[in-house]
C-alpha cells in the first residue's frame, strides 16, 4: 500500500508510483509551471485549429463544373469510316457499320488530349502513349484504354455524347447517316 | 568615435571577414546574384501586374498587351522571364559551390533553408509559365496538376485544393496566380533574409581555418566594391539576353484542343522524360521527391564531419560530393534528351 506521507524523490509531494504522466508538464508542478503550460497548450490548440479552418477556406471550390452531356451536331454530319474530333465534348465521333460511337479524346496516363494519327490509332504528345483506332493501348505509359462515352439523340435530333458515362467499346448508337 | 556608423546596406555586411573567402573566385558571388535577381524579378513581376489580368479569356490577351503595346512592355516582359531563368542556373550553381566546397559543414540548418529555397524558387518558376496561358503552358499545368492526383490517398483531395475545382479552368489560374505573386513570393522573400542572416550567425562566410594564426581580412568597403561589379556585369548580361532573345509566347490555350508537341517547362523536362517510360506515380512523385529528399540530408548522412570546410573538393566530403555531381549528370542527361527530342 502506497504510503502518501513519503516524499518523492524531488521532495515535492506523494512517491513516484502516484504522479500523473501529462505531456509537457513536470512531475509536481507548482503554481506557475502549471499556468506556463496551459499557456502553451492553449497557444497550440488554438493555433491548430486555425490551421484547420484555413485548410477549410482551400478546400472551398468556386460553382461551375463543365456540362458533361454535350452536343455534337445531327447524325448526318458523320460519314462512315472518318474519325472527327469534336472539341467541345473532348471525343473522336466515328461511325461504321453499326452506327455512331464517342471515343474520349482525355489519355489515360496525365489527361492531355491525344491526337488522331493518320492511317490509324491515336497518339498522345506528352510522353508518346499510343492507342488502336478502337482505345487499346499499344505503347507508352499509359496503362488504361481510352474510354468510350455513352451518345444519345437529344428531342431536337442532336448527337449528344455524355462525358461521364463510359460504355463498353462495342457500344453503337444506331443513327442513319 | 574610432569608427564611421555604417548606413543600412554596409551594416548588413560584416565588419570584416577572411580575404580569401572575400575574392570573386571563391563564391563567385552566386549567392549575391540570386538576391539580386529575386529583387529585379518582384520589381519586374509588380510592374507587369500593372496590365496582366488571370483570366482565361484574357490572361494571354494581356501578356500581348504588355509584350507588344505597352512602351518597353516587351523588354519588361523579357526581363521578367530571364531573370527568372538566370535565377534557377544560379541557385543551382550556388548549391553546387556550397556543396563542392564543403560550405554547409556546421551550418546544416541554413542548407535545409536553401533547400526549401531551391524549391521555391522551381514552383515560382513553374507557376509563372503557367501564367502565360498559352497552349505550350497549359497542358504543363494539366499534367503537373494530374500527377498530384497519382497520389495514394491524399492526392484527389489535394488535386481538388490546387485545381480549385475538379478540373484545371478559372480558379486554377487564379490559384496559381495568387501563389506565384504572393504566396510563394513572400515566403521565399522571408526565408532568403533568414537564409542571408544565417550566415552571418553561423560566423560568417564559410571558411578555412588554417593552422598557421589569424589570416588577413578584408574590410566591408572591399566586399561591397566586389559584389557591386558582379552586380553590373549580372545585369548587363540580364539586359543584354532580354534585348536580343524574346521571351517565348505561343498561341492562347484552348484546353480543348490537342497539340502536336507538349514540352515541360526546361527545368521540368528531366521529369517528362522519366514520365514517358516509368509508372506516372513513381516518374512523377517519388523520383523527384527522393532526389530533393537525397540533397537535403547531404550534411546530415553522407557528410557528418566538419573538417574541410572552405575546401573545395576536401576530401571529407568526397562522397557527398560524389552524389551531388551524379545527381546532376542523371538530370542533365534527361534534359538533355528532352531538348533533343
Amino acid at each position: 500500500m502506497t504510503d502518501l506521507n513519503e516524499r518523492s524523490a524531488d521532495g515535492r509531494g506523494p512517491g513516484p508510483e502516484v504522479r500523473p504522466t501529462i505531456v509537457g508538464l513536470p512531475p509536481h508542478p507548482d503554481r506557475r509551471e502549471f499556468l506556463a503550460w496551459l499557456t502553451r497548450g492553449s497557444l497550440v490548440a488554438i493555433s491548430a485549429l486555425a490551421i484547420g479552418q484555413v485548410a477549410r477556406f482551400f478546400s472551398y471550390e468556386p460553382a461551375g463544373e463543365a456540362p458533361s452531356v454535350i452536343p455534337v451536331g445531327k447524325p448526318e454530319t458523320y460519314t462512315a469510316d472518318t474519325l472527327t474530333y469534336v472539341g467541345a465534348a473532348r471525343s473522336y465521333i466515328g461511325r461504321d457499320s453499326g452506327g455512331l460511337y464517342a471515343i474520349d479524346a482525355v489519355c489515360t496516363h496525365l489527361g492531355c488530349l491525344v491526337e488522331h494519327s493518320i492511317g490509324d490509332g491515336f497518339a498522345c504528345p506528352c510522353h508518346g502513349s499510343r492507342f488502336a483506332a478502337d482505345g487499346q493501348v499499344q505503347n507508352g505509359p499509359a496503362s488504361k484504354a481510352l474510354r468510350h462515352l455513352a451518345l444519345d439523340v437529344s428531342p431536337d435530333g442532336q448527337v449528344v455524347v455524355n462525358r461521364s458515362q463510359p460504355v463498353a467499346p462495342e457500344t453503337r448508337l444506331a443513327a442513319n447517316s | 568615435m574610432a569608427h564611421k556608423r555604417p548606413n543600412f546596406f554596409y551594416h548588413l555586411h560584416p565588419p570584416t571577414l577572411p580575404e580569401r573567402e572575400a575574392r570573386f573566385g571563391y563564391t563567385f558571388g552566386l549567392g549575391g546574384i540570386s538576391l539580386l535577381l529575386f529583387l529585379v524579378l518582384g520589381v519586374t513581376g509588380v510592374l507587369e501586374m500593372f496590365i496582366y489580368v488571370p483570366t482565361l479569356t484574357d490572361a494571354a490577351e494581356s501578356v500581348r498587351q504588355i509584350t507588344y503595346l505597352a512602351p518597353f512592355g516587351w523588354l519588361l516582359r523579357n526581363m521578367h522571364y530571364w531573370a527568372g531563368q538566370m535565377m534557377v542556373g544560379v541557385v543551382i550553381l550556388h548549391m553546387a559551390r556550397v556543396v563542392l566546397s564543403g560550405g554547409y559543414k556546421g551550418r546544416r540548418f541554413n542548407w535545409l533553408i536553401g533547400m526549401a529555397l531551391l524549391a521555391l524558387t522551381l514552383l515560382l518558376d513553374f507557376t509563372g509559365y503557367v501564367l502565360r496561358w498559352d497552349q505550350d503552358t497549359a497542358w504543363a499545368l494539366v499534367t503537373g496538376t494530374n500527377l498530384v492526383n497519382t497520389i495514394p490517398g491524399i492526392g484527389p483531395a489535394l488535386y481538388r485544393v490546387l485545381v480549385g475545382g475538379q478540373a484545371v479552368g478559372q480558379a486554377t489560374l487564379l490559384r496559381f496566380y495568387a501563389w506565384h505573386v504572393i504566396g510563394l513570393a513572400l515566403v521565399a522573400a522571408v526565408f532568403s533574409g533568414w537564409h542571408s542572416f544565417r550566415v552571418r550567425r553561423d560566423g560568417g562566410i564559410s571558411h578555412a581555418e588554417p593552422a598557421g594564426g589569424p589570416t588577413p581580412r578584408a574590410g566591408r568597403e572591399e566586399l561591397v566594391r566586389t559584389e557591386s561589379i558582379a552586380a553590373l556585369l549580372t545585369l548587363a548580361a540580364l539586359v543584354g539576353l532580354s534585348i536580343f532573345v524574346n521571351a517565348p509566347l505561343g498561341p492562347a490555350a484552348n484546353l480543348t484542343v490537342p497539340v502536336a508537341e507538349a514540352r515541360a517547362p526546361w527545368f521540368f523536362l528531366w521529369v517528362q522524360e522519366l514520365l514517358r517510360s516509368a509508372p506516372a506515380f513513381l516518374a512523377g512523385v517519388l523520383v523527384p521527391l527522393a532526389v530533393f529528399t537525397l540533397l537535403s540530408v547531404l550534411p546530415y548522412v553522407l557528410d557528418r564531419r566538419e573538417t574541410g570546410i572552405g575546401e573545395w573538393f576536401n576530401r571529407p566530403g568526397r562522397l557527398a560530393q560524389g552524389l551531388f555531381l551524379a545527381i546532376v549528370i542523371a538530370v542533365s542527361a534527361l534534359t538533355a534528351r528532352g531538348l533533343l527530342r
